[in-house]
């Protein structure tokens, strides 16, 4: 991995302090060989003062700032666009697992930063929603930059959660979405697979556009632990010693059928379902969403 | 720890050692892997059984290897079973209870069962404790044993006597429950002023402490001391109360009620209660008070109206009694004393007790002072008397004649042949026993046997078979008893005629030989009144009206006991005065303790087993072991 690439790696990003610069980083990576997107809001709102530059256009100029401070200075003015996005991000305690230096939840907070920024950048208004059995916080969509800010702050400060129920989240936001939009969900999904099914589909009925980004780490994917070991749940405490030697195949045929499930039955409820690995870059969910964004 | 000695206690600290496997057990525990992972309900059920069963593995192996190190450091320290026997602790407690007369005073005796109750439940930790009761004697309730509930049932159950107080009785009694055990006695009595009667002291282990704890008798108590039949009948009743007392006292004859007197008492006086009332020349009169608050044993006399025949006591002499006068000193006192114990006595000489060809009654006891001139058929007589359960007093002064005496008693006596003149200060008296009846009246004063000036005597080269009742100063038997057959011989090493010695001439002389006489006609026909603890056999040793059975030679009778008058008398005396008739003695032989236990230790040998069950336990855990592992083997391929 090279150029600007190499800051998709999440082991990279782990070593860049800002959510902020890490969410820039990645977005500027993966919009490097993008085109941006043509859309246009109907409305327009005051987003910021700049100096003037020699070809900014005249009409831009706020000519009461220039009789008061004798400044050039031009307004800049933000789209807003009629797509609500509410990012769900799973803060349980399964989250807070990680076999290298980033856990599920630094990489959903990353991914969510990203997204969040990525969705500024295209104009989208975004939400945020931190849950594990229950909708611990949430923050309503806006495009405003100030609400960027404070949905990266908010990632930055999420607090550790406790066991996962993802349906119900899912449906309490059901509840009190009043247009359609698009929900990402960002989880490891370590739930009662009927139960997300059930709760995500809801949202497909009505009509809303939904990723799935399922987060796990390599060893839940591959499994790699050898000798007997006492395994503890860090949700339940509860352990079963095992042989990793020994359990390893059912192990993994049991989590290939939950993925397969998964991908399954959300591919059948028109739900966009994308795997994710910690340890890989983020650009894969990010063009996931820049392709829905496309259809839509 | 569990009933258990050992003989080699230091290797017990080997039990240390199975802190080794416990430790290494926890640091096996501790020093599993732990995974934390969120997946972990996906993983299978099956290794998780395998680890319960692996856990449940390890405890067993852990309790096994516990178990052999234990095993092991026992059998190295010699277990053996103690049980019950008090003589291979380390410590027993004896609590000693005073039952007499003086304390069945109900306020007394619940002070009693109170104290002693106490001395139970405070005996050290690991003791075993064991109950005594005593009056004139002791008896032994409860062994020591490590069941402190028998002993408190015990007490529980036990209940006052009419008994007189003998603190020596009590306190042999649980020396001997100790046997030889260090350890305490807890002695509860009321310190009755009669409580070292008879008994100048006693030798205590110096491993064993004897602790009193006195119980206070209040004083009130009112006894009937003494009926006659003087002017119908007369009885004396005493009063001990502070204040003047009041008492109604009845008459009854043959169980009927036939008189009753209000008497007037001074405090702490007697007074003469009289009735004159025909009485029967037959049966029993009893005269009684009511004194609720005293002792009640004490509150009824009882008389035999039937006149006594006085026992028959022959003195058998060398000489004809009007030729020589032996045997007149004793004839003479046992005489003087016939006002408080009548008796018939009658002197013989050899001879005429040779020639006696008739069966003549037979005597109650006969006194020999002088075999010179028995011939063979008197000697067979004298000897036939003996087995046959007669009761005789040896004198060995100069008319004994030493080669003829085995015929004439029946039983081989080894003597010196000739008599020994001891030095002035070894010719002194020391009663062995002074608890014997023989020294009721004269074992509490040592000035009236420790001065008997005795000249010569004869020396007993055998003792075995005797028990010794008192030795001269240099260690020779004085006064010895045995059975012979059913029949009892005291001898006596020295002479009663004042020719050997000056004891003749002694004020101690007469109560010892009445003392003598009376234990030896104690169950004689003829005397119907006994006072406890002396009853004839075959006789409750309770106060009151009994039927003497038949004997040989005895018809059926009608005698009464009563109680002893003196332990009415709530004097007491001082616990110093108490304690200073106690004598430190020998330490009980450690080694001899040491002995019993080696003796129990090798007759049980309980090491054997334990090292046969340590080799068991080792082919347990290695055959739980080796599965384990082969178990573990086939888990990782």
């Amino acid at each position: 991995m090279a150029g600007p690439a190499r800051y998709l790696d999440p082991a990279v990003l782990a070593r860049i302090g800002s959510l902020d610069l890490k969410a820039r980083t990645v977005v500027e990576g993966v919009l490097s060989g993008l085109h941006r997107s043509p859309r246009r809001g109907f409305s327009v709102e005051f987003a910021e003062y700049r100096q003037y530059i020699p070809g900014d256009p005249l009409t831009l100029l706020d000519w009461k700032v220039y009789a008061r401070s004798d400044r050039h200075v031009v307004k800049k003015f933000e789209e807003e666009t009629s797509l609500d996005c509410h990012l769900l991000v799973d803060i349980s305690g399964s989250m807070a697992y990680g076999s290298h230096a980033v856990t599920k939840r630094d990489y959903a907070c990353y991914l969510a930063a990203s997204l969040a920024y990525l969705m500024h950048r295209q104009r989208d208004a975004v939400g945020l929603i931190a849950f594990d059995e229950a909708i611990v916080q949430r923050l309503g969509p806006s495009a405003r930059a100030t609400h960027l800010r404070a949905v990266l702050l908010a990632l930055e400060r999420l607090p550790s959660g406790a066991k996962t129920n993802v349906a119900r989240p899912l449906e309490d936001l059901a509840r009190v979405m009043s247009k359609r939009g698009l929900v990402v969900v960002i989880s490891d999904l370590l739930d009662r697979p009927d139960d997300v099914v059930r709760g995500l589909r809801q949202f497909r009925q009505r009509g809303t556009d939904v990723i799935v980004f399922h987060v796990l780490d390599p060893q839940e994917l591959r499994f790699q632990f050898d000798g007997a070991a006492r395994f503890r749940d860090l949700e339940s405490a509860s352990e079963v010693f095992a042989d990793a030697d020994v359990v390893r195949d059912d192990y993994l045929r049991a989590m290939t059928g939950l993925i397969d499930r998964y991908r399954r039955e959300l591919g059948g409820a028109g739900i966009d379902y994308h795997l994710l690995d910690t340890s890989q870059p983020l650009d894969l969910a990010l063009t996931s969403y820049l392709t829905l964004r496309s259809r839509t | 720890m569990f009933g258990l000695g050992f003989l080699a206690p230091a290797f017990l600290a080997g039990l240390a050692a199975v802190a080794v496997p416990i430790l290494l057990h926890l640091y096996r525990r501790r020093t599993d892997r732990v995974v934390e992972f969120p997946a972990t309900p996906m993983l299978p059920e099956a290794p998780v059984q395998q680890q319960d069963r692996r856990r449940l593995r390890d405890l067993l192996l852990l309790a096994l290897r516990v178990a052999a190190l234990a095993v092991l450091a026992i059998s190295f320290a010699r277990p053996y079973v103690m049980g019950d026997d008090p003589r291979l602790r380390a410590s027993a407690t004896v609590v000693v209870v005073d039952t007499s007369l003086s304390v069945s005073a109900p306020a007394a005796w619940a002070d009693v069962r109170r104290t002693a109750r106490a001395a139970i439940d405070g005996a050290p930790v690991g003791d075993a404790v064991g109950l005594v009761a005593f009056d004139d004697r002791g008896r032994v309730l409860v062994r020591p044993t490590v069941n402190r509930a028998d002993a408190v049932t015990a007490l529980d159950a036990l209940t006052p006597g009419a008994g007189g107080t003998s603190a020596p009785a009590g306190l042999g009694v649980a020396l001997d429950a100790l046997a030889g055990t260090p350890g305490r006695i807890e002695v509860v009595t009321d310190l009755q002023q009669r409580s070292w009667s008879g008994a100048a002291s006693m030798a205590v282990p110096a491993d064993v402490t004897v602790r009193v704890h006195p119980v206070v008798v209040a004083p009130g108590n009112l006894a009937v001391t003494a009926v006659s039949r003087e002017g119908g009948v007369t009885a004396v009743v005493q009063s001990y109360a502070p204040g003047p007392r009041t008492v109604t006292a009845r008459l009854t004859v043959n169980g009927r009620a036939t008189g009753q007197r209000v008497v007037e008492l001074a405090p702490l006086a007697a007074a003469d209660v009289r009735f004159a009332t025909p009485i029967p020349a037959a049966g029993v009169a009893s005269v009684a008070i009511d004194d609720p608050g005293g002792a009640a044993a004490d509150n009824v006399r009882y008389l035999p109206l039937a006149p006594a025949p006085a026992p028959r006591v022959l003195v058998l002499t060398a000489e004809a009694p009007e030729s020589a006068r032996t045997g007149l000193y004793v004839q003479r006192a046992l005489e003087a004393g016939a006002d408080l114990w009548p008796v018939d006595v009658a002197v013989q000489d050899g001879r005429a007790f040779s020639a006696d060809a008739s069966p003549p009654a037979a005597p109650a006891a006969i006194v020999v002072v002088g075999t010179r001139t028995l011939d063979r058929r008197g000697r067979e007589r004298l000897s036939r008397y003996l087995r046959d359960g007669g009761r005789v007093l040896l004198s060995l002064g100069p008319d004994v004649d030493v080669p003829t005496l085995s015929d004439a008693i029946g039983l081989n006596v080894r003597l010196a042949p000739e008599p020994v003149t001891p030095a002035a200060d070894a010719a002194a008296i020391v009663a062995s026993d002074p608890r014997h009846p023989v020294w009721r009246q004269l074992a509490g004063s040592r000035s009236a046997l420790g001065r008997l000036p005795i000249e010569r005597f004869r020396q007993v080269l055998d003792e075995s078979g005797w028990t010794v009742l008192a030795r001269f100063a240099g260690g020779a038997v004085a006064l010895a008893e045995r059975d012979v057959e059913r029949g009892t011989l005291l001898l006596f090493a020295s002479d009663l005629d004042n020719r050997w010695n000056r004891f003749p001439l002694e004020p101690g002389f007469a109560p010892f030989v009445i003392d003598v006489a009376r234990y030896l006609t104690r169950d004689a026909e003829g005397r119907l009144a006994f006072v406890l603890p002396v009853v004839p056999d075959g006789v409750p040793a309770t106060p009151g009206a009994h039927t003497l059975p038949p004997a040989e030679g005895r018809a059926p009778a009608t005698v009464v006991v009563n109680v002893d008058p003196g332990e009415s008398d709530p004097a007491t005396t001082t616990l110093d005065a108490f304690m200073a008739h106690l004598q430190p003695g020998d330490t009980t032989s450690r080694a001899e303790a040491d002995d019993r236990a080696r003796a129990r230790e090798e007759q049980q040998r309980l090491w054997q087993r334990g090292l046969a069950v340590l080799l068991l336990l080792l082919v347990v855990e290695g055959v739980i072991g080796r599965a384990g592992w082969r178990r573990r083997a086939a888990e990782t391929g």
